[in-house]
């Protein structure tokens, strides 16, 4: 496989307070470069994004994130964002779940949340960041088959962002193979899962491949696929 | 520093995805019981934190919620919506991020027009609290922001996020009382040992924004997620003066 075939299932972002206009500029062409699949960022960064791929047709899917980073909004305040990201040019959108809801068992408004905003996101491909590391396997089960019954395009396993305690010391809490292994089962062939955060090499691109994940989306995506 | 002196000086935030909406229920009211200074709410707990409130009507605690925050990466259209949704559930004040992108790159006029627009949107009935990003910004774009902000007549700044591996330094506040002596300085980012807050407010710092309120107020032990099992523990009171007569 080359690392134009790598770039395939590769998503490139850049979602952090420091990155500028011309880090946004490079991870365009980066993504060209690679073929990358899509491009993740801030829905006030996509009307940039899409004008300097300015409609090539190899261009990679610009995606915009919603209620990113916390996903603790209301369905219709999830969904106004998306509808003000489409008509930025958003091609994709990926929102963060509302996790506490899952956390507290209201999967009435689990159910909700994925149904106003696959309305709202009509045929653009919608993806779920489900915060993976929060939930137990039972809850991760069930957060799969609502949003396959909804219509989830795809799940992404992480934001990456927030340091976790485990073991008795703290780091920042990303995609795991188990997590990816287990999104798979519980999706039964009727989404596609996404590796996310903190994927920061060539073995771990591997590793989550390998347990199975469609897509790995990364903030190192050009520095990996340039080392496969 | 007394202990309830400390604790009327924090401001807690529970919508962290480690929680649930029983342990956020009881982090609020026991916000309020205890008289911290504000708790800030996210964009889908806007009727919960206002029902919590009821319950504790001579409570002094104020009541927020945050706008795109940490990222400000939202559109200025949805940040103004949501300024809205905020003014109109009656609280008193919102914890705004800036668009980051656009202040990393130094385009302060593309921040003080998306300002210009949320102040509008704000109708002057709400505090508006933009953030500064202390931790991953330098001092020159700080700097840029706090001219845009004091410009604006904005008079309140927060200075980080404390979800990330940043930490705010002690010298960070000293910088920017020093330089902006007329804003209240609202500290976020990983202050938690009550030795550094009581630092932070001798060298300007007016409140703490701190997800470890009732430790830092030396009154009990905060909520911890335990990323093996996947449970979160609830906070606790400890009175010290019974467990020290047992």
């Amino acid at each position: 496989m080359t690392n134009k075939n790598y770039g395939r299932v590769t998503g490139g972002r850049i979602m952090e307070a420091y990155y500028d206009y011309p880090h946004l500029t490079n991870l365009v062409y980066e993504a060209l470069d690679y073929g990358m699949e899509s491009i993740q960022v801030f829905p006030n960064q996509v009307r940039r994004a899409k004008e300097l791929l300015d409609g090539r047709p190899d261009a990679p899917a610009v995606c915009a994130v919603i209620a990113y980073p916390h996903g603790t909004f209301l369905p219709e305040q999830k969904a106004y964002e998306i509808e003000d990201a489409v008509q930025e040019g958003a091609d994709q959108l990926e929102v963060v779940l509302n996790v506490v809801n899952v956390r507290s068992g209201d999967w009435a408004q689990v159910e909700r949340e994925f149904a106003l905003c696959r309305q709202a996101a009509g045929a653009r491909t919608l993806k779920f960041i489900v915060e993976a590391e929060y939930l137990k396997p039972e809850m991760l089960k069930r957060v799969c088959g609502l949003a396959a019954a909804a219509g989830i395009d795809r799940l992404c396993t992480s934001i990456g962002v927030y340091p976790i305690a485990k073991d008795g010391a703290e780091a920042a809490a990303g995609a795991e193979a188990e997590d990816v292994r287990l999104m798979k089962e519980y999706s039964g062939g009727k989404m596609k899962t996404v590796a996310m955060g903190c994927i920061d090499s060539p073995e771990r691109f591997m590793e989550l491949l390998n347990a199975g994940a469609d897509y790995i989306c990364t903030e190192f995506a050009a520095q990996i696929l340039k080392k496969l | 520093m007394y202990d309830r002196e400390a604790a009327a000086r924090l401001i807690s935030s529970p919508f962290t995805s480690n929680l649930d909406n029983a342990l956020i229920e009881r982090e609020l009211a026991d916000g309020f019981r205890a008289g911290i200074r504000a708790q800030i709410c996210a964009p889908g707990q806007l009727e919960l934190i206002r029902r919590v409130k009821e319950r504790f009507p001579d409570s002094k605690t104020r009541i927020g919620m945050v706008v795109s925050y940490p990222y400000g990466g939202m559109t200025t259209r949805v940040k103004c919506e949501l300024v809205r949704q905020a003014r109109e559930a009656g609280m008193d004040e919102v914890d705004i991020a800036p668009n980051v992108t656009a202040a990393a790159s130094q385009d302060y006029a593309a921040v003080e027009e998306e300002m210009c627009r949320i102040i509008e949107a704000a109708r002057g009935e709400i505090r508006l609290v933009p953030m500064l990003w202390m931790v991953k910004f330098s001092f020159e774009t700080v700097d840029g922001l706090c001219r845009v902000y004091k410009r604006l007549g904005i008079d309140s700044v927060k200075t980080s996020a404390g979800i990330h591996f940043g930490e705010m330094l002690v010298e960070h506040i000293e910088w920017l009382h020093r330089n902006y002596p007329e804003f209240c300085i609202e500290v976020a980012g990983r202050t938690r040992q009550r030795e550094k807050a009581e630092a932070m407010f001798r060298a300007g710092a007016s409140f703490i924004h701190t997800g470890s309120w009732r430790k830092l107020s030396g009154i009990g032990t905060d909520p911890a997620f335990d990323g093996a099992t996947k449970e979160c523990s609830a906070g606790k009171f400890t009175n010290y003066l019974q467990e020290a007569g047992k």
